[in-house]
Formats: structure tokens, sequence, C-alpha cells
């Protein structure tokens, strides 16, 4: 079947610095991937090639096996980081959303019956259709996330970009987002997301993207998170363990021992198998 | 009553207080997208650079809104582009490419000093100077910016919001940056002889603010600010009548003025907000 979107040996350099170099990436429809990689890894940089906004210095993109330069062919919505967002800027939390029908409206500057009822219906979907009115700036982490998510969602896209969406948030939210992005995957949407939370990448997103100015690893969380993979991202020595079908992915501290590591999700929890290969722990049963 | 009334008697008042309404407006409207942008030192730069183009347009004996006008938009074009390919920021880009185009016109006066048009009044403003063509030129590009800003209303809230999100969506960011360039360029030129090159910056960014602090709605931010800027050329022109000072000051006073009065209404409401709070905890 051919990729929604895919890059050949994709290079991109700024001011004579190498950013990605080497990259071959494919995005079958209605997958759900998500890039991780240290600060600096050219996550951001890579979501903007995809995305248009920057151009490739060699390689070719593709959409739908057509090679594009610039603004891509098929309907693309993206949800910027938070953090680059200016909440003192005066809109409502409907006129941001109503900024996603861009293309498609009329060229009148307000909304329609239809287009305002369009809104409503988004911001209904997403669980914040009482906050329509109120600014921006008086919104906690999560709906301000979910207020992007529906700018994106109105634009009906094919698929649909994160930056960082987990960035700036609790972990309850965190895990709120994440559910959401799987809600909407399995309904077909296309989902692409940069994250650092590699444990809650690891446990909601069915396809990882290791990066490092390369690719170092993509496939199914359990085949790419191991710590000879993250080793090669992140630097550093990593320890993966499982447990229950749940994945928790921890940095060795220095001086400190993997026996000194052992996590006990369950407050007074006792594990009592554990199997260990290299720097990798599988836990049988915990017993509380 | 009929003090108050006294000045419109004269042809040259009633012209000059419609120049500067339009004027008001005109600046008031265009400076919510100039400050939304962070671009407030755009306006007193390119106003700069313009007077540069109106000294060569007047060298090389071309039609002065015409030379001024491209001279303005190559300006802005030019600081664009400057910023976007290069590592300078906008403001470094707008500090060499306007003050080099001011020192331009500065180099040319004196190098041509046989000029007879006095180039105080692109300077300072002078709008007892102003004909009834002048305030037909400044009504039809009040006329043509609401109606291009009516039109790209919400292409252009999307770009100075998040140009490079908007870009994503499908605006085209680098056309209607051109467009708002052109925009720019044509408003400095139409209010030059109003307000003078030194003093056309307040008028594009105190009406802005000062609607600011009054709401958090773009379109009403957008309304406000013209009114202010409308009603701030009226009072100014008034003013600068009956206290004998000079036109363009007083109007820049007046909306500074307005400015510092809404400061400090909005401070002790938000005092009062925060006594309020403290009362029900």
């Amino acid at each position: 079947m051919e990729p929604l979107l895919e890059l050949r040996n994709v290079e991109f350099r700024y001011h004579s610095q190498t950013v990605l170099e080497g990259i071959n990436l494919h995005l079958q429809r209605g997958q759900f991937a998500a890039i991780v990689g240290p600060s600096g890894a050219g996550k951001t940089s890579l979501l903007k090639l995809i995305l248009g906004a920057l151009q490739p210095s060699s390689g070719q993109m593709l959409m739908h096996g057509r090679r594009y330069d610039g603004a891509s062919p098929t309907r693309v919505a993206y949800v910027p980081q938070i953090e680059t967002v200016d909440w003192n800027f005066p809109v409502t939390v409907e006129q941001v959303v109503f900024m996603g029908r861009v293309k498609q409206s009329s060229w009148r500057p307000w909304p329609t019956r239809q287009e305002q009822a369009l809104v409503r219906q988004t911001l209904g979907e997403l669980g914040i259709e009482n906050l329509a009115r109120k600014h921006i700036r008086d919104l906690s982490g999560g709906q301000q996330q979910r207020v992007f998510l529906a700018r994106a969602l109105i634009a009906a896209p094919e698929l649909l970009v994160l930056d960082e969406p987990t960035t700036g948030i609790d972990m309850h939210t965190t895990e709120e987002i994440l559910h959401l992005l799987g809600e909407l995957n399995r309904s077909g949407m296309s989902i692409l997301m940069t994250t650092h939370d590699i444990n809650a990448a690891a446990n909601h997103v069915p396809w990882i993207v290791c990066l490092n100015k390369r690719l170092t690893a993509q496939g199914s969380p359990e085949t790419v998170f191991t710590p000879e993979n993250l080793e090669a991202t992140y630097g550093g020595e990593f320890m993966v363990v499982r447990h229950q079908g749940v994945l928790f992915i921890q940095q060795k501290p220095h001086g400190h021992s993997y026996h000194d590591l052992i996590p006990h999700p369950v407050p007074g929890a006792v594990v009592d198998s554990a199997t260990e290969t290299g720097n990798e722990r599988s836990f049988g049963t915990l017993s509380v | 009553m009929s003090a108050l009334l006294e000045p419109f008697q004269y042809s040259f008042f009633r012209y000059g207080t419609l120049a500067a309404v339009f004027a008001g407006a005109l600046c008031g409207l265009l400076g919510v997208y100039i400050v939304l942008r962070g671009m407030s030192y755009i306006g007193h730069g390119l106003s700069h650079a313009i007077f540069g183009g109106a000294v060569v347009s007047y060298v090389i004996a071309i039609n002065f809104y015409l030379g001024a006008g491209l001279w303005g938009f190559m300006a802005a074009v030019l600081i664009n582009q400057t910023s976007r390919r290069t590592k300078i920021n906008t403001d470094a880009a707008i500090g060499v490419i306007t003050t080099a185009s001011f020192a331009l016109g500065v180099a040319l006066i004196s190098r041509y000093r046989r000029f007879t048009r006095s180039f105080d009044a692109a300077l300072f403003g002078n709008i007892l100077g102003v004909a009834w063509t002048d305030v037909l030129v400044i009504i039809g590009v009040t006329i043509m910016v609401a109606l291009i800003i009516f039109v790209t209303y919400k292409q252009l809230l999307f770009m100075t919001f998040n140009s490079e999100v908007a870009q994503v969506y499908g605006v085209n960011v680098r056309w209607l940056d051109t467009l708002f360039s052109l925009m720019l360029a044509t408003v400095l030129i139409a209010t030059m002889q109003v307000l003078g090159v030194t003093l056309i910056a307040a008028a594009l960014v105190i009406p802005p603010i000062c609607a600011r602090l009054l709401t958090d709605s773009f379109h009403r931010m957008l309304l406000l600010s013209t009114l202010i800027g409308a009603l701030t050329g009226f009072i100014g022109m008034n003013l600068s009548y009956h206290l004998d000072l000079a036109s363009g000051a007083t109007i820049v006073l007046t909306q500074a003025s307005i400015f510092v009065l809404i400061l400090l209404i909005s401070s002790i409401r938000k005092q009062a907000g925060r006594r309020l709070m403290h009362t029900h905890v």
C-alpha cells in the first residue's frame, strides 16, 4: 500500500550546520506514530519539513506518492507547542477554533451559522463547549491543548501533526490527551507527534521513531525501546522494565547499579520473579 | 460655544480636521496588526525610510506619492526578506535599512541645496497646508485599507496570531506579508503630511495599546483603536488651534494623555477587583 507520507534520504542543514541527515521515514494511512529523541535532536525541524514550513537541503518528500516541496498537497492540521502561543493575544476559544476553517470558509470575516454550529460541535466532542467564549489566557494547560486540538480537527485533516502535546501539562492530563489521540486514531485519523515523554509514548503510541539527527530506530514500542536503542538515541545507560504489558523506562542515574532501580509501581508491592537480559529486566507478577 | 466652532469657518481648518480624523482612524486600524505582531518599531523606521524616498523622488523629478510609496514598500519588503533569510532580527534589519534610507535623504538635501520644497513638513507634519486633494487621498486610502482588511480579515488574524501555523493551514503568508507591507507604506505616505515622519509611529502604536487595555476581543480592539485614532485626531486638531500648538504634536500628546488615563483607570479597576476577591475569600 502506498504510504501517506514518505521521506527519502532527507537532509536538512541550517547555516552550514547539519540538523537532520539520512532520514528515511514511512507513515501509513491510519498510523499513529511518535518521534522521540533528546533536546536538539531535530524533532521540531523534522515536523516543520513535513509541514512544508522548512525546505529540505536534499532528499525527497512524498505525500500519497507525490513529491512536494513547500505546502503539503494533502490536508494537514498542526498543533504547535503551547509554549509558542501568545496567550495575551485578544482572542476567545471559539475564534481560535474558527481559524482552523480559514481555507474552507467564505470571504466574510464572521462565521456563518453552520460554521458556528461546527465550532460548537467540535468543542463539544472534546468536552470544552462551555469554554467557547473564554479568553485563551483563562484556560488550564489541558484545556489549552484541547482548544488547539479542536482547531486542528475542525480542518478535517487527513494527517494530524502535534509538536510536544504533553509538554507543560500534568500526568493526568497527559493521559487524557494521549487517550483522546488514541480514540481519534482508532476512528481512522493518521497522527504524527513529537514528545519528550518516552514512558507515555511507550504505553500509548503504537509506532515509535527514535531520532537524534538521524533515525536510530523505528517500530513498535516493544521492539524500539531497548537499552541499546535508547543509548544510541539519548546517550547514557537505560533500564527498560516490562510489567503486565506496561513499559517503564528509566535512565540510570550516575553512581547507581541496576539492582537499585527496580521500580515498585504499587506502594508496598513485592516483585516475586524477575529475569534479566543485559540491561533489560522483565518482571513476573506483583503481590501486594 | 461659538469660540469652539470658530476655527471651522476656515477651510484650512476644516480640511485639516478631516485629514486628522481619517489619518488617526487609518493609523489606529492598521496599528492593531502592527502592535499585535510585535512590530511597533516598523512604523517609526519605515516613516524615516519614506523620507529618503520622498527626497529621491524630488531629485529625479517623479511624483511624490509614487516615488516615496515605492521606496517605502521596497524598504518593508527588504526588512522582511532580511530578517527571514538571514540571522539578523527584524528590529536590527529595521534599524539598518530605514536609517540608511533616512541618511540618504539628509545627504541628498545637503547636496542639492537648490531645493525649493520644504522638507520640514515631511518631518514634522504641516496639517494646515493640507489641500482638498490631500484629504481625498487620505479618505481613499482609508476606504481601500478598510476593504482589504475586511476581505482578508480571517487570514490576517491567523497570520498575526501565529504566522508559521497559519501557513500550514493554507494561509499564503508570504503574499499577505507583502500586501501588508504595501498597505503600511501607503498609509505612511498618506498620513505623512498630517503627522510628519517623526510622529507617525506614535499614531500607529498608541490607539491600539489603548484599545488593548480596554478589551480582550480582537474585532472590538480593531473598532476601538480606529475610534480612538479618529477621536484624538479631532480633539488634537481643536486643541492645537486653541492652544496655538503644532498640530501633529498635539494629536500625539492627546493620544498619550488618553493612554495614561486608560492605564490609570484599568489599574484602579484591577486593584478594586483584587480587593473584592480578597473580601469574598
